[in-house]
């Protein structure tokens, strides 16, 4: 376990080393939420209700912001890393060291989202003061203590699944097309671009049974308090269970995966 | 005649690779268009709670969406992977070789590898496009269609001008990779009616400064007879000033230039 956390502290580190770049990122990613919040307001007024499906726009706006902070426990580069392992042969330098690749991964992308997730809200309690009348405050103590398992188990599921996509290259050699084509599909139904609320009513239930509503959707609403302590609950054990699955799916992926690999070059 | 014979064989190579990757090409290809797919969706989605958004129908924000997937995808087919090969030679010194070629240095920072799955993926944006005009309550004349796509070509160069504005900032800054992410701002802000910006100075700053107004925006307006004559002026001045300042900050850049190989 050292070895990992090791590594988490390294990277951690690491991070801090390209100033102008991570300043770039940071203003890039909030740029891009401000653009989201103002469009929907121009929604909103053109609605004149003040109210659409339920969300008032101080939900909505609460909504992007939470999202925005919770998105940054997203691990996709762990997939991508992988991939790249496969394609260029590197893969056979690691798998001879004593350690498991994937776990090394984890912590190694939870130290960028952990780095990720201390800029975004270090900004965003920066600029609090001057949209925080837009906000709306409903957290609980027992929303606090779910809302990190969820953090924790998106940590988890995003992983698996990106480290599946990437293992991919195994057969296709170059994985990220598919990497990309789902990475549309998990966002869309993340809920990033739009509360899963505002699809048909029949697929909002099922999207919420779907892993990828971890990633954002969820937390959001339960920092928002519109999710009850109980269903919660239930949904968690709903996403613990795909942990499982995807578990399982990336060891065997991964061991028919590695009777296929050959590297090029000596 | 050298140059139209060296773009001849770019597009070979790229061919070329793409016959090595026929698996990553069908699946970029289909990543595109779902990817235009499911924007629609969301306009579709959003358009079940309101009739219009500050004027704009259903059906014309559908429009303004695609305008903005065409430019999109032309830049990401044909532009974006040499502006990324271009700040990435300057990190790693292979920058200099761009230099000693006989070639000039802004076609070859502009061209060179073609995405195809990108460029080819501009035929869902295109077909949606058309139909979303057949559904339109007016009939769209001749110069509506070429006025539209002489501002798409405007809207290429002002986007590939903007960007190479940017990248020039490699050569001082080295690692520059976050700046690409303005491009994923200009291009979310290109497909959103231009009434976000509540102020008339507000929205020219967006046609000048950062130029999103340009891209979607007006090309839109003008398919959609809802163009006025100030700004389709603005976006064609501002073309030409992007395309300028972007040729001279490159070539200012080159002077500054050290090489980062050994």
């Amino acid at each position: 376990m050292q070895k990992y956390l090791y590594s988490f502290r390294m990277h951690l580190l690491e991070s801090f080393q390209y100033r102008f770049d991570t300043v770039l990122g940071l203003l890039v990613s909030n740029i891009s939420m401000f653009i989201t919040i103002i469009f929907w307001m121009l929604i909103y007024r053109s609605n004149g209700t003040g109210v659409l499906n339920g969300y008032t726009m101080a939900d909505m706006v609460t909504f992007f912001v939470a999202s925005s902070l919770f998105r940054t426990f997203i691990l996709n580069g762990g997939g991508f890393e992988i991939a790249s392992m496969i394609k260029n042969g590197d893969l056979s330098r690691i798998i001879i060291k004593p350690h498991s690749i994937n776990i090394f991964l984890y912590w190694k992308y939870l130290s960028n989202a952990l780095f990720e997730f201390i800029k975004q809200f270090t900004f965003l309690l920066l600029i609090a003061p001057f949209f925080a009348k837009h906000l709306t405050w409903k957290l609980t103590a027992q929303s606090i203590i779910l809302l990190i398992a969820y953090l924790v188990t998106a940590t988890f599921i995003s992983h698996l699944i990106w480290v599946l996509l990437g293992m991919t290259a195994f057969w296709l050699e170059q994985a990220q097309a598919v990497m990309w084509s789902f990475a549309v599909i998990i966002n869309f139904l993340s809920g990033m671009f739009m509360p899963l609320d505002f699809f048909p009513h029949w697929a909002v239930k099922v999207l919420e049974l779907l892993p990828f509503a971890v990633f954002s959707y969820i937390p959001a609403k339960l920092y928002m308090n519109q999710l009850s302590f109980a269903q919660g609950v239930n949904l968690l054990i709903v996403y613990i269970i795909w942990i499982l699955v995807l578990l399982l799916l990336n060891l065997m992926v991964w061991r028919a995966g590695v009777k296929k690999y050959s590297a090029v070059g000596g | 005649m050298y140059y139209f014979n060296i773009l001849k064989e770019q597009i070979k190579l790229s061919l070329m690779w793409v016959a090595i990757y026929r698996a990553n090409f069908m699946l970029m290809l289909l990543q595109s268009i779902i990817n235009s797919v499911l924007g629609i969706l969301c306009i579709d989605f959003i358009y079940i709670h309101v009739d219009s958004i500050a004027g704009w129908s259903k059906n014309e924000m559908i429009i303004l969406y695609c305008s903005s997937m065409i430019v999109n995808q032309m830049y990401r087919g044909l532009i974006n992977p040499n502006h990324l090969r271009f700040i990435e030679s300057i990190s790693n010194g292979s920058f200099d070789r761009m230099l000693v070629k006989p070639v000039s240095i802004i076609f070859q920072i502009n061209t060179g590898n073609i995405d195809y799955s990108s460029f080819f993926s501009l035929i869902a944006p295109i077909v949606v496009l058309c139909l979303k005009l057949k559904s339109l309550d007016f009939r769209v004349t001749g110069l509506n269609v070429i006025l539209f796509l002489v501002f798409v070509v405007n809207a290429i160069g002002l986007l590939t001008s903007f960007m190479m504005l940017l990248y020039s900032l490699a050569f001082k800054h080295i690692r520059v990779y976050g700046l690409t992410g303005i491009y994923f701002i200009l291009m979310s802000m290109s497909e959103k009616p231009k009434e976000i910006f509540l102020y008339r100075e507000l929205m020219y700053a967006f046609v000048f400064l950062i130029p999103s107004v340009p891209l979607a925006n007006v090309p839109a307006s003008i398919l959609l007879s809802k163009g006025n004559i100030p700004e389709i002026i603005a976006s064609a001045v501002s073309g030409m000033l992007f395309f300028l300042v972007s040729t001279a900050a490159i070539k200012k850049g080159i002077r500054k230039y050290s090489s980062a190989s050994s």
